[in-house]
């Protein structure tokens, strides 16, 4: 079943085309009478529908030639229409030999319902065909000329109430032009439009007024490209943003005013393009963010600042999160514990602490968090090799409006410092137990004497109970008579020369003799200056005691060593006396030899009895000496000096006064035979 | 000529006897020989010897320099020491006395002979 559709109006035609497609019908178009016509010709239909309003030839033209024809009359013909809905269009349209009269709109099922019961009647005969009613040709003009007068009349009415609505419509629009005008100069933000090629075509009176300028066209002698708002503008950055993503939303850059200025700018735009999708112009807003600009420059500033510093120092800046996380951790962390800050940041705090330290440190952070400044806290942490580091930790939490955050800490490596200190302190204990347990009385003065420290052991000494009211005083005060003066010297010697000794007595504070071996030293400092001064007194009593006991003996013994010596020559020579007087009565030369030998002897006892007792050892005399007294006298005695000369060679030698009495009798017997002595 | 005479100071007898015999044998004129230092004092006023042979220790209070020191406040005489003592050679208080010589005991008679005649006049 083929049918044949008249319309001008493409929608029309694809409304019914659908609709008679779906109900298996086949279907071809035309677009005016003549069109139809055409198609007829070509083809066998079965069904016309035309709409009658249309160019060229209309639907009653088209009526009439195909009603006239002998070929196409018998076609069933519908008009459908939506214009001549008029009753009268209806009698001229039957009149012309149409079928059926459809007024627009149908709804489809009453429409195909119709058509349906159309084909059923004219392929059963029953519909009926006649020949066009109207005969005469100017009867059919009257009436198609009214039925044309008075669409047009209507159309007229339409036009003019379709100009009125235009008005209404073109008044509002200006209205909202108008408010729209208002609106764009007057906005917050400049909004501009620019050519691609950069030439600015719209701009706001914000935007004239931001850049510093007095009006558009000043403005617009400005070009984008040749002559930019700025020396950086990143305007190639600008302009990829918006073929990507269309659109360029809060793009900040920093623009030159007219007056050579910087203003920082947040920049909105899109592209506007043509129906082929070529850019064609930029649009967009633009807002003076220069205040907020400099403000975050002051804070990037601000916190580059912070940041230098932190990183500079030597201490760790570290920040934990209110769970313990570390959020931050300067990289001075990497010289002090071997982490990198990255291995830091993100772990938990317990991970670093040494196990001991673990239920200290949670406290703390809890003490932290209720907000709570701590300071000056130790702590041991393990170090990236599993060593410890000692730490001193300075904190402080960080607030956020009222709320605690996190936890700032500063945290310096200090065990060397703890180290040395342990280490000294060790040190100090020793040199203290050393000092204490020493028996001597040990003291440190100043350079004036003043008495600054003394040992436990040299208070007990002194029998001092307590020693405040004697420090700060002088030392050399303590001393009497000419041991102060004493004292002074070797002060003054100390200073001087860098040491000083002396002895002398300074009895104890309940009054009991006591002697004293003082050394006096000098305690540099690690400068090498001296401002102290050490000084060591031995307690030497018993030596004293014991030397003096000695003393006198030995000048006892002097002096009964006098008398002994005066009485042992007194004897000899009254031995010598006696022997002389007993020659006077002896008459036998034998016997006065004998007697003569014997007083010689004693001569030589004598003489060594003399020379021992000038000696200075009583064990020992000088040999030499002896020897020349004892030959020179020997030589005198016999009354030969004018006969014998005498050379002698004697080495200076001690000799035990034990041998030294056996060599007297050789010498004596070798003497008296006048034979050369010598002796080596 | 005129033997001199000498005065020996000696507490001890026997010595100044053999002294005496061995200065008479010389052929001096020996005076009694004095004990003490207070005899010595007296003899030597008395008889104003040409020179004294004085020993040091001697009985009494006054010892043999005591002695010399007052005889030399009024009379010039020469005056030998001898003593057993050799310390007394460098005693201030006897080298005050300004003796010829300090002889120490026992002296050689030869040396005592040589000093005695360089002491006397003549």
């Amino acid at each position: 079943m083929k049918v044949l559709i008249v319309d001008d109006n493409k929608e029309n035609i694809y409304l019914l085309k659908t609709l008679l497609a779906g109900k298996k019908y086949e279907v071809v178009s035309a677009y005016n009478g003549a069109e139809a016509m055409a198609k007829l010709e070509q083809d066998n239909f079965q069904l016309i529908i035309s709409d009658i309003l249309m160019p060229e030839v209309d639907g009653f033209q088209f009526c009439r030639q195909v009603k006239e024809s002998e070929r196409f009359s018998k076609i069933p013909f519908i008009f459908y229409s939506a214009t001549y809905i008029d009753e009268k269009d209806e009698v001229f349209a039957l009149q012309l030999g149409a079928n059926k009269f459809i007024r627009k709109p149908l709804q489809p099922d009453e429409f195909i319902k119709t058509i349906k019961s159309i084909i059923k009647d004219a392929q059963k005969g029953k519909l009926k065909f006649k020949k066009p009613s109207l005969k005469k040709e100017e009867e059919i003009f009257k009436l198609y000329n009214e039925r044309l007068v008075q669409k047009l009349e209507k159309k007229m009415v339409d036009l003019e109430a379709e100009v009125e609505k235009h008005k209404q419509t073109e008044n509002k629009l200006r209205q909202s032009e108008e408010r729209f005008r208002g609106l764009f100069e007057n906005a917050v933000v400049g909004l501009y439009r620019t050519t691609p090629d950069g030439k600015i075509t719209v701009a706001n009176h914000t935007l004239i007024k931001m850049l510093g300028y007095s009006s558009f066209e000043e403005l617009a002698k400005r070009n984008l490209k040749t002559n930019g708002f700025e020396s950086e503008y990143p305007r190639a950055e600008f302009e990829k943003m918006i073929k990507q993503h269309g659109q360029a939303v809060g793009f900040e850059s920093a623009w030159l005013k007219k007056d050579r200025s910087t203003i920082y700018i947040s920049e909105s735009a899109r592209a506007l393009r043509d129906n082929k999708g070529k850019i064609i112009a930029y649009e967009g807003t633009v807002q003076d963010i220069t205040n907020k600009k400099q403000a975050e420059m002051a804070l990037i500033a601000s916190e580059q600042k912070f940041r230098e510093m932190t990183e500079r120092s030597f201490d760790i800046i570290a920040i934990l999160d209110s769970k313990g996380f570390f959020t931050y951790v300067s990289p001075s962390v990497t010289n002090v514990l071997g982490y990198l800050p990255e291995e830091m940041v993100g772990k938990h705090f317990r991970k670093f602490v040494a196990k001991i330290e673990l239920d200290k440190s949670i406290k703390t952070l809890a003490q932290l968090l209720q907000g709570k400044k701590i300071t000056r806290l130790e702590y041991e942490i393990q170090k990236k090799d599993k060593s410890i580091a000692i730490v001193e930790i300075n904190s402080g939490p960080i607030r956020n409006g009222k709320k605690i955050t996190g936890v700032q800490l500063n945290i310096r490596d200090i065990t060397a410092r703890v180290t040395a200190e342990k280490a000294l302190r060790v040190s100090e204990e020793f040199n203290r137990r050393i000092i204490e347990s020493s028996n001597d009385c040990i003291k440190v003065l100043d350079l004036q004497g003043n008495l600054l420290f003394m040992s436990n052991g040299g208070q007990k000494l002194l029998e001092i109970q307590d020693i405040t009211p004697y420090l700060n005083k002088s030392w050399l005060d303590l001393w009497k008579g000419k041991f102060r003066i004493t004292a002074e010297q070797a002060l003054s010697d100390a200073i001087k020369k860098g040491s000083s000794y002396f002895r002398a007595y300074l009895p104890t504070i309940t009054g009991k003799d006591k002697w004293w071996s003082v050394l006096i030293s000098q305690i540099p400092e690690v400068s090498g200056k001296v401002n102290k001064l050490l000084a060591i007194s031995r307690d030497i009593t018993p030596e004293m005691a014991a030397e003096e006991k000695l003393r006198d003996s030995l000048l006892e013994k002097e002096v009964l060593l006098k008398e002994i010596h005066h009485r042992v020559k007194n004897n000899m020579n009254v031995l010598i006396s006696l022997l002389h007087l007993q020659c006077q009565h002896v008459d036998d030369l034998k016997g006065i030899l004998a007697i003569q030998m014997c007083i010689k002897r004693i001569y030589s006892m004598a003489l060594i009895h003399e020379k021992l007792y000038k000696s200075e050892n009583f064990a020992n005399v000088n040999f030499r000496d002896y020897t020349i007294t004892l030959i020179q006298e020997l030589i005198r005695s016999y009354q030969v000096e004018n006969y014998i000369s005498t050379k002698i060679d004697v080495e200076e030698i001690s000799i035990m006064i034990m041998n030294c009495q056996f060599m007297i009798m050789a010498w004596v017997s070798q003497l008296k035979l006048m034979l050369k002595a010598s002796l080596h | 000529m005129k033997p001199a005479n000498i005065l020996i100071v000696e507490d001890e007898t026997i010595v100044g006897m053999d002294l005496k015999l061995k200065l008479q044998s010389r052929g001096y004129n020996v005076l009694e020989t004095a004990s003490t230092g207070q005899e010595a004092i007296e003899i030597s006023n008395k008889y104003n010897p040409d020179l004294i042979l004085m020993d040091i220790i001697l009985d009494g209070n006054i010892d043999g320099i005591e002695a010399a020191s007052q005889i030399s406040t009024r009379q010039q005489i020469p005056i030998i020491y001898i003593t057993g003592n050799s310390d007394f050679v460098i005693d201030e208080r006897l080298l005050a006395t300004q003796p010829v010589e300090v002889l120490i005991k026992p002296v050689h008679d030869l040396q005592l002979f040589e000093i005695i005649k360089q002491a006397l006049p003549n």
